[in-house]
């Protein structure tokens, strides 16, 4: 199979498409695993999904997870990535894996970020030297990570930055591109990714996008979102790039992934998604349901006898009560893995029932639902019904049955 | 038509097989004794009779440490008893009562057979809490006082195949004689009382109860207390007052308490099982087993563990191995047992923690990802580590069985001691 994609690192191929909205299911085949979208990538940060085996990840039906170039980068390093083989090796992984950049993490992690045209420069976290994170060193450690799907470095500006501090971004991001695309020396094996950046200026993301389509890539990848924006814009931005992005190729709206954003953005045409939360949150004893979120530690669930979802095929669910989880969710590293079990297999159940109500073309009628069982009192959030009529998804309140 | 994704109700409770929970009673034979070693064998307890020196899964809270139900399946061989510590489960004994059946079903273990203690082997037992009214016991939320109604409630909610009646063990190697002798009189009472409400309760009436058997370093208290317990109906001792469980327990010098722990022999009956728990490594546990001991637990693969080591020691004859393994300097806190992957040497070991071992954690990982993983402090480190540690230790036992039978119990003992001291 390796060798029917060896001259293109990533197939896509869309099986289905909703009648009415932008949301389509697609099958994209990657070096390591053909992934079924639209998809939820789970977060493992430092090589490993908090507490869970990767046979355990494999029986979910997880296809791809997520590694972090930042954290990856400094422990346990490039050089022994490269000498084991690259991650898939390191951690026992044998099914797809996606990279950032890196420049997000530093960003966001370390205060004394400075961005200058060379890159991002830094100070390393535990000795205070200057580093310098570039375009170039970025792939360069992604290569030896070894990821099916990598990003290119972007420039990265809160959120909620406004002027010309943005417009700046945006087109720094377009530069750092093509040397990332020169950087990059295994593009047989993986996939880079460029960034449409722009903020929440609607004609920066169209002109980014406008940009990053010229170049020769196998997928998009949209970020500087989800940073605590309005809902409003959010959804409007992920919309106007993927009117931009070519239908014929993956996107990837990155750092998204509560269930309902998903939801919406798969409504907008996106295909890939990642985010910690399912996994973080699983850490403080919350498990995610249909209905929104049980907190397991709260004592209503002392002597409640029944699985977290008694519909949920996961191992917890088989056999482990709330009650149980109670009584340890405070205090057991157990209770952490057994709690992320069933959030990540709660993510890629939603997802595989998202992909497919497209294949029947359902996929309004399934949002429909989702929205009743979420909110049941029909009291649906503003943007969400904005969004969804957007692309001719109109919401009706839940049927009394 | 049906939409794939919808709320349905969700009312069904589990319900676990829970045959082994119908009332038994424990009979204990013990089949051959050499050089001070007894092969035994415990029936009516679960399903299977139990073969002796016999050891218990060590648990947090009811689970194994760190594994779920669906990873500790990836282990072979665990043992069929787990050691269920008063102090992990007081606090939630509402919701264990009304569950109503028992601890192990609750989390999730329902084939397992339950043992209660009053102590957590695995933790150092904090000193100078216990009062004539009860026994301290500890858990992650800290101290509970137990008395011997609580207890007896506790034990009846947890469903266990044997229990420990409550004990005063409060006895440190430095302790005064009045202490030993308040321990003494506390247990005597305390274990009257636990044998009054035993008769009480109809849950525990047909449940093997143990004596602690206390006195700690005091020939005179040690006598006196065993005395006592022998004119009592106990269906087995556990032998108690030595140490103070923890990490603690592996300087404990088995030699050292040998004539004390006689004397509480010689006063009680030879064919009732001998509990003694604790972090013993691989020397210790085998002196102890020649000193008749019978029933023992896993925390030392776990203590080993929690500082972050893997037991690497052999206990097959296989002499190139032996060499291979021994190799290697010792760092640090690491004992002569075990690696510690806590240490940069390992960084770029792509090798299996022990070589030839077929542990699940083994099989799919290197030293250099462990390490890794401690380095980050990732939750996966303890993970695998259990999974090696408790393969590793369960191995061993099967060696001693297989050597108390073929009688090659002394050679073992020599390859353990040869590597103590070499690394030691
Ligand atoms: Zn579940
Ligand atoms: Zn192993």
């Amino acid at each position: 199979m390796a060798a029917s994609i060896a001259k293109r690192a990533l197939k896509f191929e869309v099986l289905a498409e909703c009648s009415k909205s932008k949301a389509r299911t697609s099958k994209i085949s990657l070096v390591h695993a053909t992934v079924d979208a639209p998809v939820f990538m789970p977060v493992g940060t430092q090589g490993t999904l908090k507490g869970m085996l990767p046979e355990q990840l494999k029986q979910l039906g997880c296809q791809i997870m997520l590694g972090n170039t930042y954290h990856l980068g400094n422990r346990p390093g490039p050089e022994i990535l490269d000498e084991v083989g690259g991650l898939h090796k390191f951690m026992d992984w044998d099914r797809a894996l996606l990279t950032d950049s890196g420049g997000f993490q530093m960003v966001s992690l370390l205060k004394l970020a400075e961005i200058t045209e060379e890159g991002v420069e830094f100070e390393a976290p535990h000795d205070g030297s200057k580093l310098l994170l570039t375009p170039e060193k970025s792939i360069e450690i992604q290569n030896a990570i070894g990821a099916d799907i990598i990003m290119q470095l972007d420039d990265v500006v809160h959120t909620l930055t406004t002027g010309h501090r943005v417009e700046e971004a945006m087109h720094r991001t377009i530069r750092w591109l093509d040397r990332c695309i020169a950087a990059h020396k295994k593009p047989e094996l993986q996939n880079l990714f460029p960034i449409v950046q722009g903020g929440l200026n609607p004609e920066l993301r169209k002109q980014c996008a406008q940009e990053l389509i010229k170049r020769d890539v196998n997928g998009f990848a949209i970020g500087g979102l989800s940073g605590g924006e309005e809902k409003s814009a959010f959804w409007r931005m992920v919309s106007t790039s993927t009117d931009v992005l070519p239908k014929e190729k993956p996107r990837y709206l990155m750092g998204v992934g509560f269930a309902l954003d998903l939801v919406v953005c798969v409504a907008l045409g996106c295909d890939m998604f990642d985010c910690v939360f399912p996994t973080r949150t699983a850490r403080f004893g919350c498990a995610l349901v249909s209905t929104g979120q049980l907190q397991l530690k709260k004592t209503e669930f002392k002597s409640d006898f029944r699985p977290i979802d008694e519909n949920c095929e996961c191992s917890t669910c088989k056999k482990y009560t709330r009650a149980y989880l109670h009584t340890i969710a405070a205090h057991e590293a157990v209770a952490a893995s057994l709690i992320t079990v069933h959030n990540v297999c709660f993510m890629l159940n939603l997802m595989k029932s998202i992909r497919e109500s497209i294949l029947v073309d359902k996929f309004p009628e399934f949002v429909q639902n989702f929205m009743s069982v979420r909110f049941p009192t029909g009291e649906y959030p503003s943007w969400a019904i904005e969004a969804l009529s957007s692309v001719n998804i109109q919401l009706s309140p839940p049927s009394s049955t | 038509m049906a939409l794939p994704y919808r709320l349905r109700s969700i009312t069904k409770p589990f319900e676990p097989a829970l045959e082994h929970l119908n009332r038994c009673t424990m009979r204990f034979t013990v089949q051959q004794v050499r050089n001070g070693c007894r092969l035994g064998s415990l029936t009516d307890l679960g399903p299977q009779p139990l073969a002796t020196p016999l050891w218990m899964m060590y648990t947090l809270q009811g689970s194994a440490p760190y594994l779920t139900s669906d990873v500790l399946s990836k282990i072979s061989d665990t043992p069929s008893v787990m050691i269920v510590p008063n102090g992990h489960v007081s606090e939630h004994y509402d919701a264990i009562q009304k569950y109503n059946k028992g601890i192990a079903a609750f989390a999730s273990l329902p084939e397992k057979l339950v043992f209660a203690s009053m102590q957590d082997p695995g933790v150092a037992t904090p000193t100078g809490f216990n009062t004539n009214k009860g026994v301290a016991v500890w858990g992650r939320p800290g101290k509970t006082e137990m008395t011997v109604e609580m207890h007896t409630r506790l034990t009846e909610a947890l469903r266990p195949c044997v229990y420990q009646a409550m004990f005063d063990g409060d006895t440190p190697k430095d302790a005064s004689n009045k202490r030993m002798k308040k321990s003494v009189d506390r247990s005597i009472q305390f274990l009257d009382l636990c044998l009054e409400e035993k008769k009480k309760s109809e849950v525990l009436r047909d449940v093997p109860m143990f004596a602690g058997i206390v006195g700690g370093y005091n020939k005179y208290e040690r006598a006196r207390f065993a005395k006592e317990v022998s004119k009592r109906d106990v269906s087995g001792y556990s032998i108690e007052g030595f140490h103070h469980n923890g990490s603690k327990v592996e300087e404990l010098k088995i030699s050292e308490i040998s004539d004390l722990l006689q004397i509480s022999l010689n006063e009680l009956s030879e064919d009732k099982p001998r509990v003694f728990t604790g972090a013993l490594p691989p020397h210790s546990l085998l002196a102890a087993i020649k000193l008749g001991l019978d029933i023992f637990d896993l925390s030392y693969p776990y203590v080993v563990g929690e500082r972050g080591s893997a037991l690497t020691f052999n206990y097959v004859f296989d002499a190139q191995t032996q060499e291979q393994e021994l190799s290697h300097s010792v760092e640090g806190e690491e004992g002569p047992y075990e690696m510690c992957l806590k240490h940069k040497r390992f960084a770029r070991d792509f090798g299996p923690l022990k070589q030839g071992c077929e542990c699940y954690t083994c099989v799919h990982h290197s030293r250099a990802y462990v390490h890794h993983l401690l380095e980050v402090s990732e939750l996966l480190a303890p993970i695998l580590l259990t999974i090696h540690n408790m393969q590793h230790y369960i191995g061993f036992t099967q060696q001693i069985h297989k050597c108390l039978r073929d009688d090659s119990f002394d050679q073992l003992q020599m390859l353990i001691e040869s590597q103590r001291t070499l690394k030691g």
